[in-house]
């Protein structure tokens, strides 16, 4: 039953990449100009040489039939195809890119979720108090204030004080470090971007989680812990926190899938060298094979993201499961 | 910062140790420390190249450089854009370096060449000894193959277009491993035939050559490549790379470079390309000693690093005039493939538009009305000068200061446009031509914030003489685009930069009737107007090898037909200054592309720096 | 269920959310910062893409009560500057006084169904020029910016969330309560959308339009188009909560009673989503104004010399505007945190007026 489930839904993405894939070719398409454009802004590039060039990336083709070429080599070959400028595999190129993604991207949900719990949890406690409200006014403060100014905001902060690099992933003598100064040397680089990162999505969380335990803590046996004399720190930690958690878990498990979005602005800003800024450059030099691959990489996650949600919101409500 | 200058406690006595060996009469001797090669030929006497600098030098240290972007391939074949070009010239030789300094091209691995007298053939003389980071001897075999490379045309790159004269291939020959004779298909300029030639980066043949005949070539070397799988010919090799993040290149213990004490080069251990894409982050990691030197600074920060000079140890050094000159142009290109929707002849700009264009005096007004000191005050932070030709201030050897356009005269614009017909008949502050169509059109450019400022004041600068220009920001890709291919637009805002050499023999696609950035009219089959066939003829005679001041005379002419022309309607180029460190030797920072990496082989840390 | 209600629950709503007064100022602020935004021509006192070229970066101008001598104006004004010895830098006079004068005669404007008008809420004698909130590089003022950029940055948000909400709940419901081919149908077809960077689609789509069209327009275009696709994670939602009304007795019943399944989820199933819904949007709009200042910095949102918010911010993004011109940098940072911050006070007030447990426990008091 599960299985057939999870067979049938994994079935559905095979539609949808191919959707996209069409989409997307399309869309590049729409816009005029393509990849020999942008080296045709050299000047030292003849037109011979374009045509050339065109021609051997196969640009000269309509769309239709360069969307069949791609999908004959992508399924009969597995060959995704290869990135016009770098000469190279487009998933040797995005590979790397989507590790350093995904860890900007953990670290930046771990922040949120590591601050929404307990100060949501903190506000359900004491909710319609001056605390209640100051907590929230400070998680939308985190919702009010751009990444692109508090990018710059945080980045002078550590330039000026030197708490932490000016951003980068790592340091240029990382290689030489042991693994522990490793593992730290990655953490500091690590902090300000994800903290950017983090802080958007912290007040809608936070919110949620609030809104949450105010819903256990007003059902019955809640009460009736309480008529009991239980005191109230143990009403909301044994009884409230555990029933509060569940419906977050599937909320936790569709951010899984926007992982690989949103994190363009800190990229950029903190040097990071992730997907966001590799599809970027490519989409602005239109580099076709690799913008298809990147979205196509995206959409896998995410689809593979809901999944997992919706097996989570299936074990926690059997009204689904069975529905 | 102390922490840049970091050895590596094992390498370093041992290189220095060898260096100091090194006797520049027969330094014949590998270094040691580096894989021990087996020549398949005797090992021919070494002669360095002994690179001429202010103060000798002492070994070690690490240069941080940020870039926008970093290298997209280590194929110095394959490379289309600076960002991969950049490295690539540090991690292969070519034939000749150009000495930004001097503006004139210096031995790299030719120790010398010479020129037949009726200027077709040119000798070069390879420098013995020479090998690449793998410890392969490197001779004329190595020259042949990276020109046969290049010259193949299944590659299809932009280096092909460098090394073609009108389409011509070179002709090359080896008579011996130490000698490449070239002949060229005309006779050209020496100020040209040196620096073109060595734009071609030497390729190990021993290495890539079984690629090349497997059709494998256009992916080899690329950057996924293992840093010590790339055998360099250059003063570098690669060290690290990590995409979007750095390049790291440490000495070529091979390199053929010492100084006059006869120590190898580089002085530096390490040079480092760091990424950053923000240019404010760039400024911020400059300032708290991250980034030792910025490609590139905006005039608005100049204030800035002025402030920080004591704090930060560093100098803002002025460089002059870029060499990156700004205008616009108007759209005289017609319909010359038909199919679309204009007939084969149609002017693309439309007829009504068409006519105003092509009238001259229309382009003097609209030149007459623009303010340049405001976009100097405004735009470049009163940094910059006016400009009136590709060849702008900062081209020591062609700028024509006597030559200079129709400049701001709103009265005069407004006067020379009513002689033309043109009117207010309805009262809205727009003029109408003799027909009754408003003049209206739109002024396209890419989203650079200078530009975009630039195009503001034009069309503030338009509505104040009547011209209703409407401002539209585009992509960069549709703006070559339409450019290039569809010609739909009215008129563009852009700007060239200048290239190695600083020559304007070197810009023969702007000048030339039928070339692809003749901008405001491309490929002409045959020169539309008189004025173009006399700036083709007298581009043609640019080339030619003659005497620097008749060249120079023959530039200034070709300016002041354009400028009288209005072709192009000039603005403002932007003066550059950069931070240097102060505790860098020999760091001469040039307006010449490669502005402070052009000679860091012989860039070392000042003994004092450390700590 | 209507027989133990004392009051309709509008008034209970409002009753709720008059209580929250953080809730009630926010309404009050966004609602003077449409007013401004809508009177955006006649409240500024110049165009906002009129240069002064004698007045690049002049910093705001205070607004003066008392003279010289101390006494008292109840008209304010202004002390002129001319350009000092240092580029870029200006010297106030304290002598003289440029008085601020009301409903005058300046630029001017064209308003729908008006024809063209000239009148402007304030201003000083010309060729004198004030600005309050400074100027930017080009002389432009800063203030009239700010407030033509409003126009933009608080527009998008509306149209963006009016065109998705009507798709996402008509969708959304329909796949809830239908069930089978339809929700499967509905929902890859969500998956699909999702999946679409919009980033890619944006400029894709800029290159579209032609170059004539004004930045402004093409922007707002786009921004519909983005809601055209952007239904698809509200209808996830609305979907969910369909799926489990209809299990309600209400629901049965109305079937039993053959009703149209369309008038079922429009009279039945989307009346109970509408305060999340309602909620929601509030809490939407944000996105799509901070969508606006993303665009910005990576250069496809609204374009110069259009002004927008996201635009404005994006220029004064650098070193230099934070340490010498920081008002450039004050004008629309406070102007998006003000609005942003009000969307989600509001919302929260009106989660907490609307939220139906909320509004039975009152009923039960």
């Amino acid at each position: 039953m599960m299985r057939t489930y999870v067979l049938r839904r994994l079935l559905q993405l095979v539609p949808l990449l191919l959707a996209l894939t069409a989409l997307t070719f399309l869309l590049l398409r729409l816009a005029p100009g393509d990849y020999l454009s942008s080296v045709a802004s050299n000047p030292d590039v003849s037109d011979a040489t374009l045509d050339a060039m065109r021609h051997r990336f196969g640009l000269d083709r309509s769309w239709l039939v360069q969307l069949g070429l791609y999908l004959r080599n992508v399924l009969f070959h597995l060959d995704f195809g290869e990135s016009f400028s770098l000469h190279r595999p487009v998933f040797a190129v995005l590979r790397g890119a989507l590790l350093n993604t995904l860890l900007l991207a953990l670290a930046g949900a771990l922040v949120t979720w590591g601050l929404a719990i307990p100060l949501g949890a903190w506000a359900a406690a004491r909710h319609d108090t001056p605390v209640d409200r100051a907590l929230s006014f400070v998680a939308f403060l985190g919702l009010s204030v751009p990444e692109v100014l508090s990018g710059l905001l945080l980045l002078m902060l550590a330039a000026r004080t030197g708490w932490f690099p000016a951003g980068g992933m790592r340091s240029i003598d990382w290689d030489l470090l042991g693994p522990g100064a490793k593992a730290l040397d990655l953490l500091r680089h690590l902090v300000l971007p994800a903290l950017v990162v983090g802080l958007v999505p912290l007040a809608s969380r936070m919110r949620q989680m609030r809104a949450s335990l105010l819903d256990v803590l007003g059902q019955e046996y809640v009460t009736t812990a309480r008529a009991m004399g239980l005191p109230e720190r143990s009403v909301i930690l044994r009884h409230g926190m555990r029933n509060a958690l569940n419906p977050l878990i599937t909320l936790f498990g569709y951010t899984l899938g926007s992982l690989l979005s949103g994190s363009l602005v800190a990229e950029v800003i903190f040097a990071w060298p992730g997907l966001g800024r590799v599809t970027y450059e490519a989409l602005l030099s239109r580099d076709l094979y690799l913008v298809v691959g990147s979205v196509l990489m995206a959409a896998v996650v995410l689809v593979l993201g809901n999944l997992v949600a919706d097996l989570l919101l299936a074990a926690a409500d059997p009204r689904i499961r069975d529905g | 910062m102390e922490g840049w200058i970091i050895h590596r406690p094992t390498a370093l006595p041992l290189v220095i140790a060898a260096g100091l060996l090194l006797g520049a009469a027969a330094p014949s001797a590998p270094p040691r420390g580096a894989a021990r090669p087996a020549p398949r030929r005797p090992a021919p006497a070494f002669e360095p190249l002994v690179t001429p600098m202010d103060e000798i030098g002492v070994r070690g240290g690490r240069f941080v450089y940020a870039v926008m972007n970093d290298a997209k391939t280590f194929n110095p074949i394959m490379s289309n854009e600076t960002s991969s070009s950049d490295v690539n010239g540090r991690l292969y030789a070519s034939l000749t370096d150009y000495d930004n300094a001097r503006q004139e091209s210096a031995p790299r691995l030719a120790k010398s060449w010479e020129v037949s007298r009726d200027g077709w053939t040119w000798t070069w003389h390879l420098r013995r000894g020479a090998r690449f980071s793998d410890g392969h001897p490197l001779t004329a075999e190595d020259v042949l193959f990276s020109f046969a490379v290049a010259y193949d045309s299944t590659l299809h790159q932009s280096i092909y277009d460098q090394l073609t004269f009108d389409g011509k291939k070179v002709e090359i020959s080896a008579p011996d491993s130490y000698t490449v004779v070239t002949r060229l298909p005309r006779p050209l300029a020496r100020e040209l035939v040196v620096p073109k030639l060595s734009a071609l980066r030497i390729l190990p043949k021993h290495v890539l050559e079984p690629l090349w005949r497997a059709g494998r070539f256009a992916s080899a070397y690329g950057v996924g490549t293992p840093p010590e799988s790339l055998v360099t010919s250059g003063a570098w090799r690669l060290e690290r790379f990590a995409p979007h993040e750095m390049t790291v290149l440490g000495r070529n213990p091979w390199w053929f470079g010492v100084d006059a004490r006869g120590q190898r080069l580089p002085y530096l251990d390490q040079l480092v390309y760091l990424v950053v894409p923000d240019d404010n982050a760039a400024v911020l990691r400059f300032e708290n000693g991250e980034v030792d030197a910025l490609s590139d600074v905006k005039p608005e920060d100049y204030a800035t690093f002025a402030r920080g000079e004591t704090r930060g140890a560093y100098t803002l050094r002025d460089l002059g005039a870029a060499l990156t000159s700004n205008f616009f142009w108007f759209d005289l290109n017609r319909e010359r493939k038909g199919g679309g929707k204009r007939e084969v002849g149609e002017p693309c700009a439309g007829a009504v538009k068409y006519a105003w264009f092509a009238n001259r005096d229309f382009r003097r007004a609209v030149s007459m009305a623009i303010d340049r000191d405001a976009i100097i005050r405004s735009v470049f932070f009163g940094e910059g000068v006016k400009n009136w030709s590709l060849m702008t201030p900062g081209y020591r050897l062609f700028h024509a200061p006597a030559v200079s356009g129709p400049d701001y005269d709103p009265a005069g614009a407004r006067r020379l446009l009513a002689r033309l017909g043109f009117r207010d008949r309805d009262g809205d502050h727009v003029l109408e031509d003799a027909d009754g169509h408003p003049v209206r059109f739109t002024l396209k450019t890419n989203s650079s914030t200078a530009r975009m400022q630039m195009a503001n004041f034009v069309r503030d600068d338009l509505a104040k003489v009547g011209i209703a220009c409407t401002v539209s920001v585009i992509d960069y890709t549709v703006m070559i685009n339409n450019m290039r291919e569809d010609f739909d637009y009215d008129a563009i805002l852009a700007g060239l930069t200048g290239a190695v050499p600083p020559d304007p023999g070197m810009a023969g696609n702007f000048y030339r009737s039928g070339a692809i950035s003749h901008f405001w009219n491309i490929r002409q089959p045959k020169p539309e107007t008189r004025a173009e066939a006399r700036l083709d003829s007298l581009f043609d005679a640019l080339l030619e090898p003659r005497s620097l001041a008749e060249r120079r005379r023959i530039s200034a002419e070709m300016d002041r037909i354009i400028v009288d022309q209005c072709w192009v309607i000039w603005l403002p180029t932007m003066k550059v200054k950069l931070p240097v460190r102060n505790r860098f030797g020999n760091l001469h920072p040039t307006i010449v592309p490669q502005r402070l990496l052009w000679n860091i082989e012989t860039v070392f840390v000042r003994p004092t720096g450390r700590r | 269920m209507a027989d133990l209600r004392p009051l309709s629950p509008g008034r209970i709503v409002w009753r709720r959310f008059r209580r929250n007064r953080v809730a009630l100022a926010s309404a009050a602020l966004l609602a003077a910062f449409y007013a401004l935004a809508v009177l955006a021509p006649f409240v500024a006192p110049y165009p906002p893409d009129e240069l002064d070229r004698s007045r690049f970066y002049h910093p705001p101008q205070s607004l003066h009560w008392r003279d010289v001598q101390g006494r008292f104006h109840l008209r304010p004004y202004v002390r002129p500057t001319e350009p000092g010895s240092e580029p870029l830098r200006y010297r106030e006079d304290p002598r003289r006084a440029l008085p601020l004068r009301f409903f005058v005669h300046g630029a001017p404007y064209r308003v729908p169904g008006l024809g063209r008008l000239d009148l402007h809420l304030f201003g000083v004698d010309p060729p004198a020029r004030v600005n309050l909130l400074g100027t930017d590089a080009a002389g432009r003022d800063e203030l009239s910016r700010l407030l033509s950029g409003a126009q933009v940055s608080l527009t998008v948000g509306l149209v963006g969330i009016a065109i998705s909400f009507a798709l996402g709940l008509l969708l959304g419901g329909l796949s809830g309560y239908m069930g089978g081919w339809i929700d499967a149908l509905v929902m890859r077809l969500a998956e699909l959308l999702l999946s679409v960077p919009g980033l890619f689609l944006l400029i894709a789509l800029r290159a579209v339009f032609p170059a004539e069209m004004p930045s402004r327009q093409v922007y707002l275009a786009i921004v519909a188009i983005l809601g055209l696709i952007g239904w698809a994670g509200l209808a996830r939602v609305v979907r969910g909560m369909a799926l489990a009304l209809r299990r309600t007795d209400y629901v049965i019943a109305a079937e039993a009673l053959g009703m149209s399944r369309l008038r079922i989820i429009v009279r039945h199933v989307l009346p109970n989503t509408i305060s999340f819904v309602i909620v929601a949007a509030t809490v939407s709009v944000p996105a799509y104004i901070l969508g606006e200042v993303f665009l910005s910095f990576l250069g496809v949102g609204v374009q110069e010399p259009a002004a927008s918010w996201g635009n404005m911010l994006q220029q004064a993004r650098s070193l230099r505007v934070l340490t010498d011109f920081p008002w450039l940098l004050a004008a629309p940072g406070v102007a998006l945190f003000l609005t942003v911050m009000s969307f989600n006070f509001l919302g929260d007030g009106l989660r907490d007026a609307l939220d139906p447990r909320q509004l039975a426990r009152g009923r039960a008091r």
